[in-house]
């Protein structure tokens, strides 16, 4: 499942620049980010992929504080975290996408 | 925004809420308002983004949005519809079994039964009647006939 792998790895990344939480059209915004994806992800295949990861555990969401939105006349953010599940998945994902670049350097550069 | 472009924004985020609005009909409230605020969030967003798309590339972004995200609403919504029709299957198994355990209870209740008999009455030291404790159920004549 790429996407909901991406998903996490982006909501990682915020993680670490201090985004503990983050909406849809945000990480839609940061999944443009990836190669071959000029588009942002659509409705559907968005927000499925979150609402599997959430039961996966690997998300949790809440809706923010009514009066953030009605204060700022926009509609109401339904806000995602990344959980302790979702932060071990990313960390297991990339030793693993590591371990196979290397590997794969390690035969290129392997003399015959 | 030109007043065209504004025009079409508009029609393709009322495209995108038509059909939002479609494929959660009957679900139940709590799923169904859930995904219909976070849509309606998401066009916010995407039309109030300073770094977003403008003039007629903003309504056409949200239209592909939209067409290419319709296979995936239709998988998310049979998957509800199948969860609910197992919830529901469950829920008919569980008052089905319900049901006839109290029809055996009160078939049961209802059951006549030999009751034991009471114990003899605690002896009490009076000496044996006259009748030895037989009843007379001779009939007698009475002589005055």
């Amino acid at each position: 499942m790429p996407l909901e792998l991406a998903i996490c790895s982006r909501a990682a990344d915020l993680l670490q620049h201090g985004s503990r939480e983050f909406h849809g059209y945000e990480i839609a915004k940061q999944l443009t980010d990836l190669p071959n994806r000029r588009l942002l992800t659509a409705y559907g295949t968005l927000y499925r992929a979150l609402g599997r990861l959430e039961v996966m555990g690997l998300l949790r969401s809440r809706w923010e504080d009514p009066e953030i939105p009605a204060r700022e006349s926009r509609p109401g953010r339904r806000l995602y975290t990344l959980t302790v599940q979702g932060e071990a998945a990313v960390a297991a994902a990339r030793r693993e996408a590591a371990s196979s670049m290397s590997t794969r350097g390690r035969r290129r550069y392997a003399p015959a | 925004m030109r007043q065209p472009d504004a025009r079409a924004t508009a029609f393709a985020a009322a495209a995108v809420r038509l059909w939002t609005r479609l494929y959660t009909s009957g679900l139940p409230v709590a799923v169904r308002t859930a995904r219909r605020a976070e849509i309606e969030s998401d066009l916010w967003e995407f039309v109030h983004d300073p770094d977003g798309d403008d003039g007629w590339h903003r309504s056409v972004h949200i239209l592909l949005r939209l067409m290419r995200g319709v296979a995936d609403d239709l998988r998310w919504r049979l998957t509800l519809d199948r969860m609910t029709a197992t919830a529901v299957r469950v829920g008919a198994a569980l008052t089905a079994a319900l049901l006839v355990f109290i029809a055996w209870w009160v078939l049961d209740l209802m059951r006549t039964r030999v009751l034991p008999l009471p114990p003899d009455p605690p002896s009490v030291g009076v000496s044996p009647t006259p009748l030895d404790g037989r009843i007379d159920l001779a009939v007698h004549e009475d002589p005055s006939r």
